[in-house]
């Protein structure tokens, strides 16, 4: 029997799923790019026409992976509107179709997505636009939301420190007391994101997390970590310098070692970090910031 | 060892020598396992079920709760993994690191078996996340029969496949999925899931008979069958996995029952969740059908035609 090859019949068919449009463009597009013929290769009947088949599919693919977004970013959503966010993850399906078979990365370009389809004059310095600080904002938000979220879900699914017995956070209490060698072995743990936040969004996502509402914060550097102890999500705003010190902290070194680099990046005296450092450290590992050996 | 009987264009169109049995072991009456139901399930030391199904993406890459639960859960009840993304009919090569992450899980759970679908997911590394229905041909069977061997090697272990809800067919299809999966299991030993919503929904929407469907299936490879509620849409039917289980759906799990002389039962439920006591009550009807009581349930319509089937279970 004569008919489109296995291949060709499964690239229209992710044509038709993929390609920009309703369903009638999407189906012209896929004959244009595939020279398959939608009539000889979707059956009909009186009761479900050809079309409508199709669409169930077109349909279901686009409104699926809205859904997994929307659970992904359901703080976004609050913000931008149930309208707005829809739109905006619908363009996004369609500009970067998922190319991983697990849904978890579905939403990992989504922050990018968000901060390079805002009006360019959001970022410029050109007080010409004459928008306000608060105009700014609202174009600035989503993607500040959205790699706050991102961040959520990848904590919530790496690597934990729950089998970690032997270096548990609540081992750590006692130093609060005795106080941490500076030789200690510090690491951050997999399940830590730290983020640079152009924005304080903190007080802003409690708003949201408890539908209260809410005041645009001013735009201001602010610095967050995210983590996990004992299948709780543990956020802390941070300062500078300790944001600076956990980044240096992805390999095992010491305290000291931590200090040193902290002080060269910010350009502190080494000795002023340290002593913050060797005061910040035990409770950051009772926090599940840090993990640490002797 | 795998078998080395491969054609020239470097398929495989038999079972390896060394594949081991398919299991027959009839599980009893379990739930897919879904997040909203953590807190009962780790609040209390009865799961009331007697075994578990998790959709096998959920727990890959996951180290965080769901995991935990899932180790608790894995020493009171059997689990059984159940997959959407090995993408077994599309003619992209087989995904190795799926396969490679979803055998280190099976190493993890320790699973009764592995099951996915007899369909495609994705093309040219796009995933659509669904499961998109294979034209029912010779080309389309050899390729599977192919495929499902290669991950049989893989998985050192028999595979099992779902037949999906569909809501087209293609114009050159000319075996029936029947046809199709007694050729499947012939050349590649691999077991059958028998969803029979899928046979419910798919009759509708094609219009073939769903109790002949059952009746012409290679019932001694039949291992599991899933039970779920569809919707109406006026013109079609979705499979939904929101709804209670309709009368005609138990109508036929009665009787592809008795075809099988008894196998694993599932009840999936993924979207409206029921709180866990209603769920376990709404699998409770398949012991009630089984002793000839088929609960009185009607499907339920609406009139938009937004519904999305088989939605997303995270």
């Amino acid at each position: 029997m004569n008919h489109p090859p296995l291949n060709q019949t499964q690239a229209w068919m992710k044509a038709v799923l993929t390609v920009r449009g309703d369903l009638p463009q999407k189906i012209h597009t896929a004959t244009e790019l595939n020279g398959l013929q939608f009539e000889n290769i979707v059956k009909t009947s009186p009761q479900l026409s050809a079309h409508r088949r199709m669409d169930i599919y077109a349909a279901g693919y686009v409104l699926r992976l809205v859904d997994c977004l929307t659970s992904e970013y359901s703080l976004l959503a609050k913000f931008m509107g149930e309208e707005l966010f829809e739109m905006f993850a619908k363009a996004f399906i369609v500009s970067a179709p998922s190319k991983y078979w697990s849904l978890c990365y579905l939403g990992e370009r989504f922050e990018q997505f968000l901060d390079e389809t805002k009006p360019a004059f959001s970022t410029s310095n050109d007080t010409n636009n004459n928008i306000s600080a608060e105009q700014k904002a609202l174009f600035d938000l989503p993607a500040q939301i959205a790699k706050y979220e991102r961040a959520i879900t990848e904590v919530l699914l790496a690597p934990g420190m729950e089998q970690m017995a032997a270096d548990s956070p609540a081992n750590a209490s006692y130093f609060f007391l005795t106080g941490l060698p500076a030789q200690t072995k510090i690491q951050t743990p997999p399940c830590l994101r730290t983020l640079e936040l152009d924005y304080p969004i903190l007080p802003l996502i409690e708003k949201l997390t408890s539908e209260q509402t809410y005041k645009l914060p001013a735009e201001k550097t602010s610095y967050v970590a995210i983590t996990r102890l004992n299948y709780q999500l543990i956020i802390k705003e941070l300062s500078p310098w300790q944001y600076t010190l956990l980044q240096s902290c992805a390999e095992t070194v010491s305290i000291e070692q931590a200090a040193l680099r902290t002080s060269n990046q910010l350009r502190k005296h080494p000795q002023t970090v340290l002593g913050q450092a060797l005061n910040w450290v035990p409770e950051a590992i009772e926090a599940g910031l840090l993990t640490y050996s002797m | 060892m795998p078998n080395n009987k491969k054609d020239e264009l470097g398929t495989k169109s038999q079972p390896s020598a060394g594949l081991s049995a398919l299991p027959k072991t009839n599980l009893g009456f379990g739930v897919g396992l879904r997040s909203q139901h953590f807190p009962y399930l780790m609040n209390n030391d009865d799961p009331m079920v007697d075994w578990f199904e998790i959709i096998s993406e959920n727990f890959i890459d996951n180290y965080g709760y769901g995991r935990h639960v899932l180790a608790q859960l894995r020493a009171k009840r059997p689990i059984v993994m159940h997959g959407v993304s090995m993408n077994i009919g599309s003619t992209d090569p087989l995904n190795s690191e799926y396969l490679r992450k979803l055998k280190e899980l099976a190493e993890f759970i320790k699973p009764e078996w592995i099951s996915d679908h007899l369909c495609w997911t994705g093309f040219a590394g796009i995933n659509s996340h669904d499961l998109l229905p294979l034209p029912l041909t010779d080309e389309s069977l050899n390729h599977v029969i192919s495929r499902v061997n290669q991950v049989q090697d893989i998985l050192e272990r028999p595979l099992v496949l779902e037949n999906p809800s569909t809501y087209l067919e293609y114009e050159y299809s000319h075996l029936s999925e029947p046809e199709f999966f007694n050729e499947l299991v012939a050349n590649t030993q691999c077991g059958i899931l028998l969803d029979v919503n899928n046979v419910y929904v798919s009759a509708f929407n094609h219009g073939f008979s769903a109790e002949q469907y059952i009746n012409d299936l290679p019932h001694d490879h039949i291992i599991q069958m899933h039970l779920a509620g569809p919707t109406h849409c006026g013109d079609c039917l979705i499979d939904t996995h929101d709804q209670p289980v309709p009368s005609p759906v138990w109508r036929l799990y009665q009787q592809a029952q008795m075809l099988t002389q008894g196998v694993s039962t599932l009840l999936e439920w993924d979207a409206n969740i029921p709180p866990y006591p209603e769920l376990v009550a709404e699998l409770n009807k398949a012991k009630a059908t089984l002793a000839g009581n088929v609960p009185d349930e009607a499907v339920v319509t609406v009139s938009h035609q937004q519904t999305i089937s088989t939605p997303i279970v995270i």
